[in-house]
Order: structure tokens, then C-alpha cells, then sequence
């Protein structure tokens, strides 16, 4: 190899850096204030849907929690300055992913509603617990009855036929033990205030 | 290179979409044409960021192609490929953001298919920049030839649906959308292929030199 | 002396080498006349829908092997039964209560896609049955695990959904199991028996023990590949199966329920795709009965025999290489 090589080489990696960086730099700068704010808009959104009563910039950050090592929050959301529920997110083990939820509850601890933000389940089989007729099933269930059963039933959960374990995923591993979580982090909130 | 003049820029995209098939008859790039295939509309957005990909791919190549220095032009291409992927990225997450949820992971990876590394060393780097600009068309093209009609047979058999629109009333053959049907579908369409060609055009199949 | 002389010219073949006058056809007529005393207790137990839902995958076995051979200007071989055993092996291996496309579209995958389409008889690497009915179970599998109470009635077309043992075990317990049969002697002798939820074929272990004891007297069958493979599967169901801890398993139950004994006497014995050595075969029962209970201990299906003998099938022609019996007198030269 020659010196001319040598600077060959040298040249030809520094124009292609320094172009591909300037693309890169010119792009990025258009576009990330723009990902930014539609990233912050969509959580928004999705907060306010799971309640819909919630004043705007009602719904409030509590905290962070850790299901499954994982990243997750939970809100508070207001109405006129009273508390009138909480959403929680949450990631529950399926058949072949985990399963982002999002879920509020009522002051008593019922469920009003609850959202799947991204599941990777069997298509067909267990990606039907994101369909409307299984999210609507847990409607109004306290913490004794957030428990999958496999037959009809309006008490309990009744399973997606052929995806007991995604089923029971969201059920069990995900509402319920972020619904655990979040009774406990009140409490702890509680004495914190009292002290 | 004064022979590859002669060679016209339709018969450099026909080239790309019938002849060299990036997945009927060069059988490269199979991941992405079984992970993303399971609707028409994720097959046919990969296929045109493939595509945009591609040709500016191609582009930037032959122009720097006097310039680069043999011993490293593969890492440089690659340089190049990732840098017009993370451009695609980028923008499609800005401006795009439906179908950027849906396909976004494979966005990434089209830095590592084959197809894209190939055009660029096969013929990018040896020809002039408008028949380079072509060819990553013509190539690109048949990818997302290939990619939409893989994903059709899919979705119509494995959801009974096509663009996300209810068709057929029969219940679905689930295996189509999982991964196993997916190679089965490039299978079947393949030997298909083969089949017309062999019976019609008197070729060899996948690899042979077929003239048509 | 010509046809002598013939016989002795040299003729490169791939293996067995050596033939008697037991010709294809002659075994595969043979392998479905054993298949009959369990097809019969699936016709008793499981009413007119069991017979039916065979007769289409016998009937479409053999439609689609003749429409393949038309279109591509092949032999016709027909006649050699290995269609008609396919069907009866796929239509045994089905829920009784299944719709009806479902055993036309299983047989079709089974014969032309994995049969015909890798040259017919002797080069297919997996077995068609199995493929049909792993094809049928990904792309219906609600259907394919809706399982019928079996009820003894001819003529009854309604049918009573009910779970498989294996089933029930997984999801509920054995304790569950114990309270539906009765006690531990009474579900031992239902198994035996097949009075149980399951497929067409695979339920009485007594019909299915009678077929593979004509197959082995008539030397169709060796008993290596059968005996490794549920060898294999008691000792880890006893191993690994209980739930108070290690040795508390029941490999009993293991053994009875699901389609082990269909699997391991009918499908894993398959000539085509298992291996020819016999070393080789122990080899390939004990990685099936290892990957079956796999999937049953471990796995989201309750049964794995099924899985457990196509992925052997992959590993058939490297056991196959890698056993070959040694030549006398050429590998102790080499190793010093």
C-alpha cells in the first residue's frame, strides 16, 4: 500500500463521513422536533381516552413502577381539582410477548377501562384479547374478580377461546398485579403525607 | 463500460423486475419478504422504502464510483446504504407514523439486506449514474412486486382480507399469516414461477438462464 | 439363467439394499388392516361423524395423489395403498367433530405438498399424515382442539364437547382428572379402553396394541423406534412429571393418553422417514419421546407426539450417516 493509497483511503472516509453526517444532522434536526411532540401528543391522547371525564391537563404523573424490568407509569386524573380515578400502565407476560397495557380505575378500585398499546400475540388466536369484545369484559371488576375462567361468566373474566395464557396474561399478570401495585403506592403515599 | 451504454433504461427496470427478481430468481432477501407480508399494506410500505432506498442507494454510489478507493468500497457502501435508511427512518416516524408503527423494526433493517449490497456492488459501482439510478429502480420494483404479491396470497388466505378490508366470509387459514405460511406462500409462488417459466419460456428455473 | 444373470448386474440404488418379495403396496395394505380394530373402537365411540371424517381423507388421498400424477404426466401408483394409508392416518389422527374442509384441505397438503411435490413415495423427508394434520392444527386451532365426548351412540350426529386427559392435566391438574374418572383404576382402564375425549384413532390403546402386535409378528415393524420412544416418555413423565417434586410423576397416564401409542407404533415407524439403522432408530425414539414430553411439561400444547416425530424426521438422514453400521474389517485398520 502507498502513501497515495493511504490518503485515498483517508480522504474518501472523511468526504463520507462528513456528507453522510451533514444529511444525517440536516434530516434529524427537521424531523425530531416533529417526533417529539406527535410522541407526547399520542400519550396524551391515549391518557385522556382512558378518561374521558379527566379535565384537560388533568391527569397527572405519580411515578414510575417496574413490572416485568420494564418501564412504566402511573397517573392520577382530576376533575375540578378532586381525584377521580388513576391509570396505570403496565406489561404482563403473554404467549409470545409482553403485553403493553394501559388501565384506569375508579376511587373504589374498579375497573372503567383498558387498552392494549402493543402485544405481538398469535395472530388470530391470542392478538384477540386487543379486540373490544374481550377489553370490554373488564369492565367494573374489583381485584377478587379480576380472575380468568374458561367458561361465560359475568363475574369473572371469561378467557378468549384457544388463548387462555394471553387471557389470563392481561388478566392476571398485568390488570391485577397493576392494580396490586398501585393500592400499595397510595398507601405508601398516604403515610409519606401524614408524616 | 461502452457495452453497458447500449443497454436501455427499460430494459435495465424490466431487468430488475422479471430476470433478476431480487426474490423469485436471485432468492436473496427472503427475511424481510416472510416477517413483513403478513397484509398487503406493510408488504407494499417496505417495498416503497426498499425501493426509495434503493435507487438513492444506487445513485450515490455510481457517482462517487471513480472516487471510492477499491480496497474499502464495501464498507463505504454499506456507510451509505445506512445513512439513506436512517434518512427513510427518520422521516417516516416525522411524517408517516401509522405505518411507522407497523413496519418501523424492518425500517432498520434494511441496512443488512442483501438485495440493496448487491446493486451497488454488482452494478452501481461499474456504470454510469443514470443507468445505476434505473437499475436500483427497475430492482427496487421487483422487490416491491414480489413483496405485494406474497403479501396478497397472504392476507387473503390467512385473514381473508385485503388493504385491512373484509373480503371473503370463510373462515381464514390462520397458518398464512404466521411466519411457517409465510414459507410456504414464497415457496409455492416460487415454484409457480419456475413452473410458467420452465413450461412457457423453456428456462431452468430459479438461477438458469432464462432469456425472456 | 438370464433373469439370474439380470439380478446380478451391478445396480446403484439408495437403501435397503436387499428386498424380499414383500413388495410396497403388499405393507401398506398390510399397516391399514392393522390400523382397523382402532379405527373400529374411534367408530364406536365417536359415532358416524368418526367414519365419515375418515372416509373423506381416505377419498381425498386418493383424488389429489391421481390428480398430481395426471397433471404431471406421472406414474400412476395408486394402487401401492401408500395414499389410501396416508388418509386413513390422517383421518385417524382428527377430532371426530371437525368441519368438514378440514380433513379435504389436511389430505391435500399431505399428498401433494408434502408427498408429491418432493418426488412421490420414498423421497418425501417428512411424514405426509403429519404434516397434513400439523398444517390443519396451526391454521385451525380452535376447531382442531374442540375435542367430542366420546358416547358409545350410533347414529348420533350432536355431539357433547368435552377436554382431552392430557388436556385436562395441563390446565387443571391431576387432581381434576381423578375427579372426572373416578378413581386412579378407573381411568387406567378408560385409557386402555378409549372411552376418553381425543382423536379418531388415537384413543383405545388396546385396539392399537392388537394392530402393532400383528405388525411386529409379520416383522413389518422392529421394535426399536416404539419401545425407546415410550420408554423415553415414561421415565421422564415419572422424572419430571409430578408436582410435588422429581419421581413423582406418573408415566402411566403419559403413556395412555394423548397420540403416543398411534405415534410411536403407526407414524414413527414410517419406512421413508425414520432411520434404516437400528441404533439409529433408538436414537431417533428417544429424541421423539424427549421433544413430546417437552412439549407437554413445558410447551403451550397440551400434546407433542405430533411435532415430537416431524422434527425427528429432520434429523433422519444425519443419524442415518453417522450410525451406519461399520463394515468388518475396514474401520479397525483406519482408527490405529
Amino acid at each position: 500500500m502507498t502513501a497515495k493509497d493511504i490518503f485515498k483511503i483517508t480522504a474518501n472516509l472523511v468526504v463520507i463521513y462528513v456528507v453522510g453526517g451533514l444529511l444525517l444532522a440536516f434530516v434529524y434536526a427537521k424531523t425530531s422536533p416533529i417526533i417529539f411532540l406527535k410522541n407526547k401528543q399520542e400519550k396524551e391522547e391515549a391518557l385522556q381516552k382512558m378518561m374521558p371525564n379527566a379535565d384537560k391537563k388533568g391527569i397527572i404523573k405519580l411515578g414510575d413502577w417496574y413490572p416485568h424490568d420494564k418501564d412504566a407509569e402511573y397517573f392520577v386524573a382530576k376533575k375540578d381539582g378532586k381525584i377521580i380515578g388513576y391509570i396505570v400502565q403496565t406489561f404482563a407476560k403473554g404467549y409470545s410477548s409482553y403485553i403493553n397495557i394501559l388501565f384506569s380505575v375508579g376511587t373504589d378500585f374498579r375497573v372503567k377501562k383498558i387498552d392494549i398499546l402493543h402485544s405481538a400475540e398469535t395472530p388470530g388466536l391470542g392478538d384477540e384479547i386487543t379486540l373490544p369484545y374481550f377489553k370490554k369484559r373488564f369492565r367494573g371488576k374489583d381485584l377478587a374478580h379480576l380472575k380468568v375462567v374458561k367458561k361465560p361468566s359475568k363475574e369473572y373474566i371469561e378467557a378468549v377461546t384457544g388463548a387462555t395464557i394471553s387471557s389470563r396474561a392481561v388478566t392476571e399478570d398485568g390488570v391485577r398485579k397493576g392494580l396490586e401495585f398501585l393500592i400499595k403506592a397510595l398507601k405508601k403515599r398516604e403515610v409519606k403525607h401524614e408524616q | 463500460m461502452s457495452n453497458e451504454d447500449r443497454i436501455s433504461n427499460w430494459q435495465l427496470i424490466k431487468n430488475g423486475i422479471f430476470k433478476e427478481n431480487t426474490i423469485f430468481r436471485l432468492v436473496i432477501s427472503l427475511c424481510p419478504s416472510i416477517a413483513v407480508t403478513n397484509s398487503v399494506k406493510n408488504g407494499f410500505l417496505l417495498g416503497v422504502a426498499v425501493l426509495f432506498v434503493q435507487t438513492m442507494v444506487n445513485t450515490t454510489v455510481a457517482i462517487f464510483r471513480k472516487f471510492i478507493h477499491p480496497k474499502i468500497r464495501i464498507p463505504i457502501f454499506m456507510l451509505i446504504i445506512s445513512g439513506w435508511v436512517t434518512v427513510v427512518d427518520m422521516v417516516m416516524a416525522a411524517y408517516a407514523r401509522a405505518a411507522y408503527k407497523e413496519i418501523g423494526l424492518y425500517i432498520q433493517i434494511i441496512v443488512a439486506f442483501a438485495s440493496i449490497l448487491a446493486r451497488a456492488e454488482m452494478f452501481a459501482s461499474k456504470n454510469r449514474v443514470c443507468n445505476a439510478f434505473f437499475d436500483g429502480l427497475g430492482s427496487g420494483l421487483g422487490f416491491l412486486l414480489a413483496l405485494v404479491l406474497i403479501s396478497f396470497f397472504r392476507e387473503l388466505l390467512g385473514r381473508g382480507s385485503l388493504w385491512g378490508f373484509h373480503i371473503v366470509q370463510a373462515k381464514p387459514m390462520l397458518i398464512f399469516i404466521l411466519p411457517a405460511g409465510g414459507f410456504l406462500a414464497v415457496g409455492l409462488l416460487m415454484a409457480f414461477f419456475n413452473w410458467i417459466d420452465m413450461r412457457f419460456y423453456g428456462g431452468k428455473g430459479a438461477g438458469g438462464a432464462s432469456g425472456h | 439363467m438370464e433373469a439370474i444373470k439380470k439380478q446380478h448386474e451391478l445396480v446403484v440404488s439408495v437403501s435397503p439394499h436387499l428386498k424380499s418379495e414383500e413388495t410396497t403396496s403388499r405393507i401398506m395394505w398390510t399397516v391399514s388392516l392393522s390400523l382397523l380394530p382402532a379405527f373400529i373402537s374411534g367408530a364406536y365411540f365417536f359415532g358416524p361423524r368418526a367414519v365419515i371424517t375418515t372416509a373423506i381423507c381416505i377419498i381425498t388421498a386418493l383424488l389429489s395423489e391421481r390428480a398430481f400424477q395426471k397433471i404431471t404426466n406421472r406414474e400412476d401408483t395408486i394402487s401401492d395403498g401408500s395414499a389410501f394409508l396416508t388418509g386413513l392416518l390422517l383421518g385417524m389422527n382428527l377430532p371426530a367433530t371437525v368441519p368438514f374442509y378440514i380433513p379435504i384441505i389436511g389430505t391435500v397438503v399431505a399428498i401433494v405438498i408434502t408427498k408429491q411435490l418432493f418426488g412421490g413415495l420414498g423421497y418425501n423427508i417428512f411424514n405426509p399424515a403429519l404434516i397434513g394434520r400439523a398444517f390443519v392444527l396451526i391454521t385451525w386451532p380452535r376447531a382442531m382442539t374442540t375435542w367430542m365426548k366420546p358416547d358409545a351412540a350410533f347414529m348420533r350426529f350432536d355431539a357433547i364437547s368435552a377436554a382431552t386427559p392430557l388436556g385436562i392435566l395441563k390446565e387443571e391438574g391431576l387432581a381434576k382428572l381423578l375427579a372426572l374418572f373416578g378413581d386412579k383404576l378407573n381411568l387406567y382402564t378408560e385409557l386402555l379402553v378409549g372411552h376418553r375425549a381425543g382423536s379418531i384413532g388415537e384413543t383405545s390403546v388396546i385396539a392399537l396394541l392388537l394392530g402393532a402386535a400383528f405388525l411386529v409378528y409379520k416383522r413389518y415393524i422392529s421394535l426399536h423406534i416404539p419401545l425407546s420412544f415410550i420408554g423415553t416418555v415414561a421415565v421422564i413423565a415419572w422424572l419430571f412429571g409430578g408436582k410435588e417434586g422429581l419421581f413423582t410423576g406418573d408415566p402411566l397416564i403419559h403413556i395412555m393418553s394423548g397420540g403416543l401409542m398411534l405415534g410411536a407404533f403407526f407414524m414413527a415407524t414410517d419406512y421413508v422417514t425414520c432411520p434404516s439403522v437400528k441404533k439409529g432408530q433408538i436414537v431417533f425414539g428417544i429424541g421423539c419421546g424427549l421433544i413430546t414430553m417437552l412439549i407437554r411439561l413445558k410447551g403451550g400444547y397440551p400434546e407433542g407426539v405430533m411435532f415430537a416425530i416431524l422434527l425427528m424426521n429432520c434429523f433422519t438422514p444425519l443419524i442415518d450417516r453417522n450410525l451406519r453400521s461399520k463394515v468388518f474389517g475396514f474401520m479397525k485398520k483406519e482408527a490405529k
